[in-house]
């Protein structure tokens, strides 16, 4: 549905305005020809009526470039053909001009004088700046609307795109807190002395995740703490020692990513990868950056449980982070699932210019 | 050739009053058209003496007599052979003028620039201030001993620039205000051409029409 509406708008910004335009153009073209076939001087009644009737005829060949040559050739760019029927165009009406519109004027108003107006050769370069000008006016329209439609479409994807972010982030918390809250509640009910240090470090992963995650990037630093915060919380849960090989080798620690990618696939690797008695079940963490390259591999054992990032409390997982990857490093990642019998390996490498 | 042309500013004023003035020619090559008929000697009904020659014979003359044309004659050549030297004695006072005859719509005019003017008679200085321009006049032959000229009058074009229904270059020169037209020979055309189908009261009615009558010898 929203997909649906986003297009609704787009349509409906189509504010091409003939009325206004065509007032614009004609009253433009009035005041110049005027002006020069006054030539310079105070205009008089023969110029207003020549202006005019000159007006009157050159709107035959430029509508015929406005409502039939661009739409049908320029703008389908069919380049060759648009100029040869412009020529066409150009040299038909000049033609006739000089056969006819003189003649007519002459007709119509015996007893004005349209003398010192245009010449043959002249009425031919008029007829060409002329045409030349109203096309370049009619497409400089066309780029201002278009321009306008282009931002206003563009407004409307950023809108778009950032309800669409917001939305997975609002569905990832809460399922990240859940889980954090099994724990605690795992931990109270066996009455540990440990509670209170994984409250604190609850607490500070909430922090994180609530606060600091709700920005457009954030540091390698403070993801890289946020899971080894994490980790931490998790030993309180599984009672297995040395489960997570953490490798850590990043050049710049300011390197910016986009927030909570990572926790879900170390979220995932805890919930479908280890068993609480098996400590042969490690997690494997690669963590490595160098200039704008960042790669993240995590592979947890395979022991067959299906690995979908808790699809069936959040409606979100592989789906989400990936929807998440594609929105965010449009053509600048790469995310790939390797399943095997015995493990169960994602990476994600992202190439960012802006790090 | 002939060059005994004595102009006076009182003579030039003569026509300077009424006639209009344009530093262009009213005629294209293409509509010139000689007409032998005006060739001779007339009278006009004001006193005035005219000697028509044409210029082609004349120059023949010139040749005969052994006279060594430079590349300006030769150029003046071309560009006059078709059109008339004209002497206009009156009052003992005498102006030559080059007459070139042409067609519009099947109406003979006769385009006129004074040929030579001479300062003798003249303060020097104004004389420097002089500049020959044309002027445009319908020849009508009623016979062939009788033909007008009407020439085209300041006042009918002045009406018609008061009247905004005229669009031709001009410029207004002088403490008299002169008209004088400095738009181009085809536009000049153009506007004969539509003058005379113009349905204009008395348009070719003016002091200055004269009508000549050809002396018999």
């Amino acid at each position: 549905m929203q997909h649906l509406s986003f297009n609704t708008l787009i349509k409906k910004s189509d504010y091409h305005r003939p009325l206004l335009f065509n007032s614009v153009l004609w009253l433009l073209a009035f005041v110049i020809l005027l002006f020069i076939f006054s030539k310079g001087n105070t205009p008089i009644k023969v110029d207003y009526i020549y202006t005019v009737a000159f007006l009157l005829f050159m709107a035959i060949p430029v509508s015929i470039n406005f409502y039939i040559l661009i739409p049908k050739f320029l703008k389908l760019e069919k380049y060759i053909a648009y100029v040869s029927l412009f020529i066409l165009n150009l040299l038909l009406f000049s033609i006739l001009s000089s056969l006819f519109f003189q003649a007519s004027l002459d007709t119509l108003f015996p007893n004005f004088f349209f003398i010192s107006y245009l010449s043959k050769t002249n009425s031919y370069v008029i007829f060409s700046i002329f045409l030349v000008a109203t096309t370049l006016f009619k497409l400089a329209e066309d780029w201002f609307y278009f321009n306008t439609n282009e931002n206003k479409n563009l407004k409307l994807k950023n809108q778009h795109i950032e309800t669409q972010l917001s939305s997975l982030r609002s569905q990832m918390n809460p399922h990240f807190l859940f889980n954090s809250l099994n724990v605690i509640y795992a931990l109270a009910l066996e009455q540990k002395g440990e509670i209170t240090k994984a409250i604190v470090e609850l607490s500070d992963i909430l922090r994180y995740v609530i606060y600091d995650s709700d920005t457009k990037r954030v540091t390698l630093k403070d993801e890289i703490k946020l899971l080894q915060n994490y980790i931490a919380f998790q030993k309180h849960r599984v009672q297995v020692s040395n489960l997570v090989d953490f490798k850590i080798a990043v050049k710049n620690e300011n390197f910016k990513i986009y927030p909570m990618l990572l926790l879900p696939l170390l979220e995932n690797s805890y919930k479908y990868g280890i068993t609480n008695t098996d400590s042969s079940d490690l997690i494997q963490i690669s963590l490595s950056q160098h200039e704008n390259q960042f790669e993240f591999i995590i592979k947890n054992a395979n022991i067959g449980l299906k690995n979908n990032l808790d699809s069936d409390y959040s409606g979100v997982g592989l789906e989400n982070l990936k929807n998440n990857l594609h929105l965010v490093y449009p053509k600048k990642h790469q995310f790939s699932i390797k399943n095997t019998t015995k493990t169960f390996t994602v990476i994600i490498q992202i190439t960012d210019e802006q790090y | 050739m002939k060059s005994k042309a004595i102009i006076l500013l009182a003579s030039v004023l003569l026509f300077s009053s009424c006639i209009i003035k344009s530093i262009q020619p009213f005629y294209l090559k293409n509509s010139l058209s000689y007409n032998k008929a005006l060739i001779g000697k007339w009278a006009d009904q004001k006193g005035g003496q005219w000697e028509v020659i044409s210029m082609k014979e004349e120059f023949i003359k010139d040749k005969k007599e052994g006279l060594i044309f430079s590349d300006d004659d030769k150029k003046a050549y071309e560009n006059y052979k078709d059109g008339y030297f004209i002497n206009y004695i009156k009052k003992e006072k005498e102006v030559s003028f080059i007459a070139m005859p042409f067609i519009i719509d099947n109406q003979y005019f006769v385009d006129f620039i004074p040929f030579d003017i001479n300062t003798d008679a003249i303060n020097s200085l104004a004389s420097e201030h002089l500049l020959k321009t044309h002027s445009v006049a319908k020849l009508d032959v009623n016979s062939d001993t009788n033909v007008s000229f009407s020439w085209l009058s300041e006042e009918r074009i002045k009406n018609l620039f008061n009247e905004s229904t005229l669009r031709l270059k001009h410029e207004t020169v002088g403490p008299e205000e002169a008209l004088l037209l400095t738009a181009s020979s085809q536009e000049l055309t153009a506007f004969l051409k539509k003058y005379l189908k113009a349905d204009i009261k008395d348009k070719w009615k003016s002091s200055d029409a004269l009508m000549l009558v050809k002396e018999i010898i």
